[in-house]
């Protein structure tokens, strides 16, 4: 369970200050895959940063079970919660084989021993659907849903208990997307791991989430279970962005708010 | 050769890369056919060969290593092997584009102002101060409250739906005949998306304008075409209006293109076959 507690944080650039987020607060529940949407600016990567230790906090306090979580951390608690991120071309390192990068978080966690890591590299490769071979290569050779599949990869090698997905699937083909987003719910039953993902796809949320948060300028417009928010979204802003989503049947259509 | 009223015909266009590894076929005989004022849209996915169709339409691929057979006729006149000289013609008067990433299309080097001058005097012979009056006047068509402001801006200082707005302005300030749109709206925020999509209709059909939309997302298409055809690998897999291939889609990989869109009804994702058919040797479907 993860608590985020009255959380705020600013930005100080040059002379004027930018409220990224303001007095959040929501429970993530063990076993969740919680929603968090909003359009660019809305701070859900600043959110996400925060949770992760990558930046401090103004305000708050982020608790993960019964702890307290600050961004200084140790290696325990780096280990608990790892991220994917939006851009599968640029989170690889190109001078890296696909062996040393997700090699990397078993040698700094220490999960396996040195001799074990070839085997653990290819049994990782194929929980996200790839052959052992992949191990050799580079990022380049590698389509866009085959480098999403590796930094999911890389992410599950430091065995952690909570994802950060951070629009895991923006950069993808309706298709690939569609794959990738089933295989993250495989392994999300496979390994019992709670998912934080955040987007601004609206569809992708109703079909994966259970919980949802709309934030809207660093605020939350609304927080509740997924089917409850998208039958009966109360704030004007979520009714404006389901409106928007395009869709492609009629009967989703009758779904949006009038 | 029979006079057709349509703005854009391309027959039989084909389109290869040689390669140090051997020839590369990117397009294998497409024919598409634009209405005046039609909207059409192109869609497939990464690779399907959408973006260099309008490349051809636009004539800016011309390296060595590339061939192109067939014909592409703009008011009944084949432009496919135009010179740059009468190509630099059409472009941004009778046929502009728009980018998919509007910051990126933008110079960032230059004001906003002095890329609408050089717009502004493709069409005809303009001072600064006229382009920038009438220039005013077409932002201010777009709801941009203080286009003063926006036109003394640099690209970066821009979000990313006002650039958009800025772009989508300037792609149709010279009322041209045909607008290339390539993923117009992916770049964007649903909401902001669906305010382009509006704007873009609006403008084009003020001006007659007929727009060939380049787009993997169906939910756009729905929004916005008229007519649309598949693409997959180069080959055009399922054409029809959109009644039609929404209500009732023909092709395998059109249905698979629409199943694997996430749906607001919540039915959950759709399961795969990891060894799809090769929907390329399977016949196109017209409706």
């Amino acid at each position: 369970m993860i608590i985020i507690k009255n959380i705020s944080k600013k930005f100080f650039v040059k002379k004027t200050t930018v409220q990224a987020l303001k007095n959040i607060n929501m429970i993530i529940e063990k076993n969740d895959c919680f929603a968090i949407v909003g359009e660019s600016g809305s701070g859900k990567t600043t959110l996400a940063n925060i949770i992760l230790g990558i930046y401090q906090q103004n305000e708050g306090e982020v608790w993960f079970e019964k702890h307290q979580l600050y961004a200084k951390r140790n290696l325990r608690q780096r280990k608990l919660i790892q991220y994917v991120q939006q851009n599968p071309m640029s989170t690889l390192n190109p001078k890296k084989t696909i062996l040393n990068t997700i090699s990397l978080p078993l040698k700094i966690h220490n999960i396996v021993n040195n001799n074990q890591i070839i085997e653990r590299v290819s049994k990782l490769l194929s929980y996200v659907g790839l052959e052992p071979e992949f191990m050799v290569r580079y990022p380049d050779t590698l389509s866009g849903g085959q480098k999403q599949r590796v930094a999911i990869a890389r992410a599950l090698a430091a065995e952690p208990q909570v994802l950060i997905l951070d629009e895991p699937t923006s950069a993808l083909d309706v298709i690939v997307q569609s794959k990738v987003l089933n295989l993250l719910l495989k392994i999300k039953k496979e390994f019992n791991l709670t998912y934080i993902f955040i987007t601004h796809d609206l569809s992708v949320v109703r079909n994966i989430a259970n919980k949802v948060v709309v934030m809207n300028k660093g605020k939350i417009e609304e927080y509740g279970a997924t089917k409850n928010v998208f039958l009966n979204p109360s704030s004007e802003y979520t009714k404006e962005l389901i409106k928007a989503i395009p869709t492609v049947l009629d009967k989703e259509d009758e779904l949006k708010p009038k | 050769m029979s006079m057709s009223n349509k703005l854009l015909k391309i027959e039989d266009l084909e389109l290869s890369f040689r390669m140090y590894e051997g020839i590369s076929t990117v397009l294998k005989k497409i024919n598409l056919e634009l209405a005046k004022g039609e909207k059409v849209a192109l869609v497939g996915e990464s690779g399907s060969g959408k973006s260099v169709t309008t490349k051809l339409i636009l004539g800016l691929l011309n390296q060595k290593n590339v061939s192109k057979k067939g014909k592409i006729l703009f008011n009944n006149r084949n432009i496919l092997n135009l010179s740059q000289n009468e190509f630099k013609k059409i472009r941004g008067n009778n046929i502009s584009i728009i980018f998919q990433d509007p910051i990126a299309a933008l110079n960032p080097v230059f004001k906003i102002k002095d890329q609408f001058y050089e717009v502004n005097l493709n069409n005809k012979k303009i001072s600064r101060k006229d382009s920038f009056i009438k220039t005013c006047e077409a932002l201010k068509k777009v709801s941009i409250t203080d286009p003063e402001r926006i036109l003394e801006s640099y690209p970066f200082q821009l979000s990313g739906g006002l650039a958009q707005r800025v772009v989508i302005t300037m792609a149709m300030i010279n009322k041209p005949d045909l607008l290339l749109a390539d993923e117009p709206s992916t770049a964007l925020d649903v909401t902001i998306q669906n305010q382009a999509l509006d704007l873009m209709d609006e403008l084009t059909r003020k001006t007659n304008t007929a727009v060939l939309l380049i787009t993997h997302n169906m939910g756009v298409v729905r929004k916005f075409a008229e007519k649309v055809y598949v693409i997959y690998r180069g080959v055009i897999v399922e054409e029809g209006s959109k009644l039609q291939l929404f209500s009732n889609p023909g092709h395998p990989y059109t249905k698979a293109l629409l199943e694997s869109i996430p749906k607001l009804s919540g039915d959950g994702l759709p399961e795969y076959d990891d060894n799809p058919p090769d929907y390329a040797s399977i016949p196109k479907y017209v409706h």
